[in-house]
């Protein structure tokens, strides 16, 4: 389904991602795991459109997207949880839902979209008319997913959605997310949590200072030597 | 000092303060929204109000009825500026301060064609109703003053529904408090910052003719207005519409009350010290910024 071939990005002349290439199918649950700095967020943004990539091409669905503009990237179904959430701080809850079934095809289903997003986030219910920046950092992010998922994406990549979130709010999380995968969903996940986002997903990437140093199925890399020693502290 | 006069003062000071709100409204809103400080706001305003004097005195159309054409056609007008000027400077590092001065020029264009097309005398729209008053017990309002606050009612409310209510309004909201997820939506940023700044063009339109309504008119008038749009948004934060209208009326009221109790000369200074005193006490304007 999306298919990054080869992609290199620079930022001035500092080397982000040399030669990274990278697959995810129909229906997979991919985890992109790796430190701070690895180049997780240039990947995604990258894909995104919201990077310009110096060397490479990304396919998504067999078309190439590498250099159309982020709103068309987004048209086609590709949609990001941005890192850090990025909510509409001064909307309401409902508006947010509203600005991420902007696209023409979500809108035609956002009363019924809607309705499934506060059945899968009841508290953001609750809370429909108060501003997005007055809710706490686990209800941002999943108002931040709820809007995301309001765009009826066909991949959705994840930014970081537990960053900052305390444990019990981070498992919800990725407990909502293996059961959209469960329903179908195909997901591409960058976190730093790597043992949680090992555990949900099907296939792991492992980025290391701008390229892939690993992949593989997520069971076989929690079990690998490197990632128990570099990133699980075992 | 009698209450009658008080009143009175108070009344025509808020439907003067409406009209520098309806011209300050979409200054406020490309300001606020698209980092464009922009300096030729007001001369797109005069260049309405130019249109609807040529249009009154050659055809016998009202000036307001004038708006009919030109606010579609400054819309369009806007559009295409920012489509084919204005998008050059958004990348820029400093698009405040560039955009001042690309849109310096655009007055200064402006401003000489009026020149050459109505020439340097000042005008004045002489309709049938510019002396007539209404008078409600012991208060009279003249009829111009009432007719740029019915205009900037309905203007600034209009502006206010369409960002609150309509789709495209929502998106230049988000557009402008976190570009980049707007984007992730699927939001067009140049599609939506062109529909901005056609929107804030077309308002000063209506906005000028308010303006000659009430004043006559030059083509060098803009300058002065905008010293007034520049003390409207800075005291009603930049890029709140209703905090505009807020603004607009506060200095309006002040400076109708100064106007009917102190030599003329004073009027100026008490409405732009009031301004410096606002901007030492709470620099980011009584309300907040907000879209």
């Amino acid at each position: 389904m999306l298919e990054i071939k080869e992609i290199s990005v620079s930022y001035q002349r500092h080397c982000a991602l040399a030669d990274v290439s990278m697959t995810v199918e129909q229906g997979d649950f991919v985890a992109l795991i790796g430190s701070n700095g690895a180049g997780k967020s240039t990947l995604i943004n990258s894909v995104s459109g919201l990077t310009k990539i110096s060397k490479g091409s990304i396919l998504f669905q067999g078309e190439t997207i590498s250099g159309l503009s982020p709103d068309l990237i987004a048209s086609l179904g590709l949609i990001q949880v941005p890192e850090g959430r990025k909510l509409f701080p001064l909307m309401s809850v409902e508006e947010n839902l509203e600005i991420g079934a902007y696209l023409p095809d979500p809108r035609k289903m956002y009363a019924r979209n809607l309705g499934k997003m506060f059945e899968m986030f009841p508290r953001l219910k609750e809370r429909r008319k108060q501003s997005a920046g007055s809710l706490s950092g686990g209800e941002q992010q999943m108002l931040a997913i709820a809007r995301a998922l309001m765009a009826q994406p066909i991949l959705l990549m994840l930014d970081e959605p537990s960053l900052g979130l305390a444990p019990i709010v981070t498992q919800e999380i990725f407990k909502i997310l293996r059961e959209l995968n469960d329903e179908g969903l195909t997901i591409l996940l960058v976190s730093q949590e790597v043992l949680q986002s090992l555990k949900i997903s099907r296939r792991g990437y492992l980025l290391e200072n701008g390229s892939v140093n690993l992949t593989g199925a997520s069971g076989d890399l929690l079990k690998d030597v490197r990632v128990k020693e570099s990133y699980l502290g075992l | 000092m009698n209450s009658t006069l008080i009143f009175q003062s108070l009344i025509s000071g808020v439907m003067m303060g409406s009209v520098y709100a309806l011209l300050g409204v979409g200054f406020s809103l490309t300001w606020g929204v698209m980092k464009v400080i922009n300096v030729a706001h007001a001369a797109f305003g005069l260049l309405a109000a130019f249109f609807a004097y040529t249009v009154f005195h050659r055809y016998g159309i009202d000036p307001v009825v004038s708006l009919v054409l030109s606010v579609p056609f400054l819309f369009f007008l806007g559009c295409a500026l920012y489509r084919f000027l204005l998008i050059r400077i958004t990348s820029a590092r400093a698009v405040i301060v560039s955009s001042m001065i690309l849109t310096f020029g655009v007055a200064i264009i402006l401003e000489n064609l009026a020149l050459l097309l109505w020439g340097a005398d000042p005008r004045l729209f002489t309709t049938s109703y510019t002396s007539k008053v209404i008078i409600v017990g012991p208060f009279y309002f003249q009829y111009p003053p009432v007719i740029g606050f019915v205009m900037s009612v309905v203007g600034i409310s209009s502006i206010y529904l369409f960002l609150k209510r309509t789709y495209v309004g929502k998106a230049v909201r988000a557009a402008w408090q976190q570009p980049e997820a707007s984007q992730l939506c699927g939001i067009n940023l140049g599609r939506i910052s062109a529909i901005t700044f056609g929107l804030a063009v077309a308002s000063a339109g209506a906005g000028g003719v308010g303006m000659g309504l009430l004043y006559s008119f030059e083509p060098h008038s803009h300058n002065l207005w905008l010293i007034y749009l520049f003390l409207v948004v800075i005291v009603g934060g930049v890029g709140n519409v209703l905090g505009t209208a807020m603004a607009g009326l506060i200095i309006g009221v002040i400076t109708g009350l100064s106007m009917a109790f102190l030599p003329y000369q004073w009027v100026n200074l008490l409405t732009f010290g009031l301004l410096m005193v606002i901007l030492v006490v709470k620099p980011q304007g009584l309300f907040q910024s907000e879209v």
